[in-house]
């Protein structure tokens, strides 16, 4: 209690320059103080593997609605954002009070070691419940991938949309696919995950047409160096590429060469975990900025982002601006879409997977 | 003589001066540098034998660091990886280097004064930048690559991701150092007498150059080959953009994802693969002294001044300079060209033409993030902080060493020269540590100070090889002068030596600024929020797949360098290397 005293007290003494902030509709009676408090920090900082044309919508969306409150980011990889916290914590400087990533493994360690701060968001009623699976772990985004072709050396009919018929077209079609399909590296905690949980899904069929068309394909890298390699004609076409990465290139006037689609018979999608670390120096501010994330206008400014919008209800427009909804009714119904979750059953098995998709691929 | 004893330099006999100014300002210089140089090294040492990273709570002595480090069944094939690239790249940049020095320095060959010029970009720009302009050229999918695989339909013609592709990367961009070494060590200071000699009884120009210049070569090819072989160990953005792909690994590559990229780094791994790689790069600059303790076999400057004379290469002029315009071209102007047309793409593919993906985006793309602005302020304050404390120090040690009766003068030396073999981010890692542990240093963390500490003792051997021949060059008399009317060491070098170091120190500035503006690999273990620098910045983005923006980066890093050093040629008449 001492705390909000002290954070009282300043605000009290601030109050010439703050004027008191009334909460959002339908939150608690007491959000007012928090967002003082808030207000009082003054600014947050987060470590991501967002880039700026991802992030930076929402956090202009935030200002709007705060614009006292200043949010710095810093881009990092998915791991590094964990690692980096942790050291600075322990060498005692001040580190992210917010972090968003997009790594399953680090996510339930984070959760399992206590990095996580236990914050209980007023937004967690209007959302849905896979998406706050541990206690103080929410969901940014919920990002589908999608196929990726070069439209120029690929032939119209066979820029499918189904897995299935993707998979026979590599193999009864080596001169357009043979060593000229990319995806992500099933070795890895990204692209494994996607592997596993599309494994999951369709079962032997899918380990099947993996046997098959697998050893035809390059995997490897990211999601932008996929789109290059298949814009250069390097590679015919890529699988689960990140649809945010395809979506945020459009607009730079690729899509005279670039070609996508959702898979319509299983649409992965990855949950982008976001979560208010335990020692965070700017803990009320991180609250508020995570419960404006999940409010309505916070979602619209992840779909401004170029990422995926998954509160129900927000239908953001604009031709590379998507919402979950909008994934689900283009790939024709819920029971299309792969919701790659935090399964412990995954992380444990982990290596098995790897090693049979290493097989399976060839790798 | 009145004024003389006003200054007090003439003290009375028998009476003791209060304290000697001089010998306290050469222990001061001793004890900035030992600490300078120590406080890295020792919390590295710490690391090996400690269970858990030295900023964890409640870490115990162990041995098993060293044990993993043997265990490892990874660590026998990336040292192998490691040596493979650094042989190969070595060999590649000694050859090129040397027969670049021959043919500008010595001979008649056509365009040779521009050749030399564009032979020496690679070493203005940094790896990270080289790199990329291969990756974006000729790598897989690089648009030469790419070009050539559709015109042949089918496979593509070379594979840039191996070790050899490294190697030649890694080379070319290495061979100005071993260009200048030869160039000015020996090319330009070979007594043509020599020469002349050997024509008279009948040798032809080439066979002169290989039978009697090259030989006396060989000092200024050691030195090269060994600071060769010191960056193409510690060198990361080649491994790292061009055998990353390929699951290649070098003991930087393992570093860096050791230490960085995982999410529970193995610092003890890290320090104790840091230590082995340090140990590799001292022997082999021990083996260096040993090979060149017999240098007086070399001598070729003495008593006498001759101008070195100009062979001609008859026929052969033509044809020569057409192989190595072309050598240049393909391996240096095209690489840097790649990057600034890819800059001002959205992408490059032979199946569409520039023309139709021309756009600025990529630059708005960079400047919209703060980041990477911050990142240039940040990258320029420091650069300008730690090139002018960088040179002052490295003056302030030249002269004990050069100019002194230190006793410890040898010992400073030593200390000074010893980040030689330290592997660049091994400095940022260690200075890391010694901020967790050594509380003086702790306040350097979370502001630029603590990449300048590390900066200023990375390149200090650098600054100093600039500032150390200049002094050589000024004769002893004129401070003993200074000394006879009665200044005292810290005076007489105050007032006449710093004077006419005038010209060196610029260039030792200059150099350092130059090259602490396109550092990266010293500043990733030292990244804070806040605290960007444009290299650091540049990898994340290639880490991210952004290769438009990132070539957005490069081609601003060039053109800043660019003007930077035209700027020091026409304002101060500083030519860097010269």
């Amino acid at each position: 209690m001492t705390r909000y005293w002290i954070a009282g007290a300043a605000a009290l003494l601030t109050a010439g320059t703050v004027q008191a902030q009334e909460a959002p509709a339908g939150y608690p009676a007491d959000y007012a103080e928090l967002i003082s408090q808030a207000r009082t920090e003054g600014s947050l900082l987060i470590y991501t593997n967002l880039s700026n044309t991802n992030l930076g919508p929402v956090v202009e969306a935030f200002n709007e609605a705060y614009p006292d409150i200043e949010v710095q980011s810093v881009e990092m990889g998915p791991s590094e954002a964990f690692s980096r916290y942790e050291a600075e914590i322990g060498t005692g400087v001040d580190s992210a009070d917010l972090v968003i990533a997009n790594s399953i493994p680090d996510w339930i360690r984070a959760v399992e070691a206590g990095t996580l701060a236990d914050y209980v968001s007023p937004e967690q009623a209007n959302l849905p419940a896979w998406s706050y699976p541990e206690p103080g772990l929410y969901t940014f985004s919920a990002d589908p991938m999608v196929t990726i072709y070069n439209k120029i050396t690929v032939p119209e009919e066979l820029q499918v949309s189904s897995m299935q018929e993707y998979f026979g077209n590599i193999v009864a079609h080596p001169e357009v696919f043979e060593g000229k399909v990319g995806t992500y590296d099933g070795r890895y905690a990204f692209g494994g995950s996607i592997g596993y949980a599309f494994a999951e899904f369709h079962g032997d069929a899918a380990w099947d047409w993996f046997a098959s068309a697998g050893p035809l394909t390059r995997p490897g890298g990211g999601a932008g160096g996929m789109i290059e390699r298949t814009l250069t004609g390097e590679l015919s076409s890529s699988f689960f590429v990140s649809g945010p990465v395809v979506f945020g290139k459009l607009d730079d006037g690729i899509g005279q060469v670039l070609g996508w689609t959702f898979p319509s018979d299983g649409t992965p999608v990855f949950l982008r975990g976001m979560g208010i670390t335990a020692e965070a120096p700017h803990g009320a501010a991180a609250r508020v900025f995570l419960d404006f994330v999940l409010s309505e206008a916070g979602q619209y400014g992840v779909a401004a982002g170029s990422l995926t919008a998954y509160r129900p209800g927000v239908e953001p427009e604009g031709e590379t601006s998507f919402s979950l909804d909008d994934v689900i009714e283009a790939i024709g119904g819920e029971e299309n879409l792969i919701l790659i979750d935090y399964d412990p059953e995954m992380v444990a098995g982990f290596e098995a997977f790897n090693a049979r998709w290493g097989d399976a691929f060839k790798m | 003589m009145a004024h003389l004893s006003l200054t007090g330099s003439d003290p009375a006999p028998g009476a003791a001066p209060p304290y000697d100014r001089a010998r306290l300002a050469q222990w001061l210089i001793f004890a900035i540098t030992a600490a300078l140089m120590l406080a890295p090294a020792l919390p590295i040492l710490l690391q090996v034998f400690v269970d858990r990273p030295l900023y964890s709570e409640g870490w115990q002595f162990t041995l098993d660091n060293i044990g993993q480090l043997v265990r490892d069944e990874r660590i026998g094939r990336i040292a192998l990886t490691t040596g493979l690239f650094a042989l190969f790249s070595v060999v590649i940049a000694e050859v090129l280097g040397i027969a670049a020095a021959l043919l500008i320095g010595r001979t008649d060959m056509p365009g040779r004064k521009v050749m030399g010029d564009v032979l020496m970009w690679p070493l203005y720009l940094s790896h990270l930048i080289f790199a990329l302009g291969w990756v974006v050229m000729y790598g897989p999918s690089g648009f030469i690559t790419q070009s050539i695989a559709q015109q042949m339909g089918g496979g593509t013609p070379w594979n840039l991701y191996s070790i050899a592709g490294m190697s030649i990367v890694a080379g070319v961009s290495q061979a100005p150092l071993a260009y200048l070494y030869c160039l000015y060590g020996a090319v330009r200071s070979v007594d043509s007498t020599l020469e002349s000699a050997a024509r008279t009884v009948g040798a032809g120009p080439v066979q002169v150059l290989c039978k009697v210049t090259l030989p006396l070569m060989i000092p200024s090819i050691i030195t090269s080959t060994a600071l060769n072989l010191v960056i193409a160990v510690e060198t990361l953005s080649i491994p790292l953009f061009l055998a990353r792909p390929a699951r290649i690994d070098t003991i930087s590559t393992f570093l860096y994802g050791e230490g960085i990229a995982a999410s529970n780094p193995n610092h003890g791994l890290v320090a104790a693969s840091s230590l082995l790689l340090m140990a590799l790069v001292g022997s082999t600059l021990i083996v260096q002294r040993i090979l060149l303790r017999q240098g007086h076999r070399y001598e070729t400057v003495k008593g006498k001044g001759t101008r070195p004379m100009t062979l001609s290469l008859g026929r052969l002029r033509w044809p020569l300079a057409a192989v190595f315009a072309t050598l240049l071209l393909a391996t240096v102007v095209v690489p840097v060209a790649g990057i600034i047309l890819r800059a001002f793409t959205s992408f490059l593919s032979p199946l569409v033409p520039i023309t139709k993906v021309l756009t600025l985006n990529n630059f708005a793309k960079l400047f919209a993030d703060e980041a990477n602005v911050r990142a240039i302020w940040n990258t320029v304050e420091i650069s300008l902080l730690s090139a002018s404390l960088g040179t002052v120090l490295a003056v302030a040690v030249a002269l004990v060493i050069q100019r002194s009766d230190f006793r410890w003068a040898g010992t400073l030396e030593a200390l000074a020269y010893s980040p030689r073999i330290v592997p660049g981010m091994i400095t940022g890692l260690g200075v890391f540590y010694a901020a967790v542990i050594l509380p003086p240093m702790g306040w350097l963390r979370g502001n630029i100070g603590i990449i300048v500490v590390a900066y200023v003792m990375a390149t200090l051997p650098l600054a100093l090889g600039v500032i150390q021949p200049a002094i050589v060059q000024i004769g002893r008399d004129l401070d003993k002068a200074a000394r006879t009317v009665g200044a005292d060491w810290v005076g007489s070098m105050r007032i006449v030596l710093l004077p006419l170091l005038k010209p060196a120190l610029l260039g030792s500035f200059i150099l350092l600024f130059v090259f602490h503006l396109k550092s990266y690999i010293i500043a990733i273990f030292l990244m804070a929020p806040g605290l960007e620098v444009m290299g650091v910045s540049m990898l994340s983005l290639w880490t991210n797949g952004d290769v438009g923006p990132l070539a957005a980066f490069a081609s601003f890093q060039i053109v800043l360098i660019a003007v930077l050093l035209i700027l020091a040629r026409v304002l101060f008449k500083v030519k860097i290397y010269d």
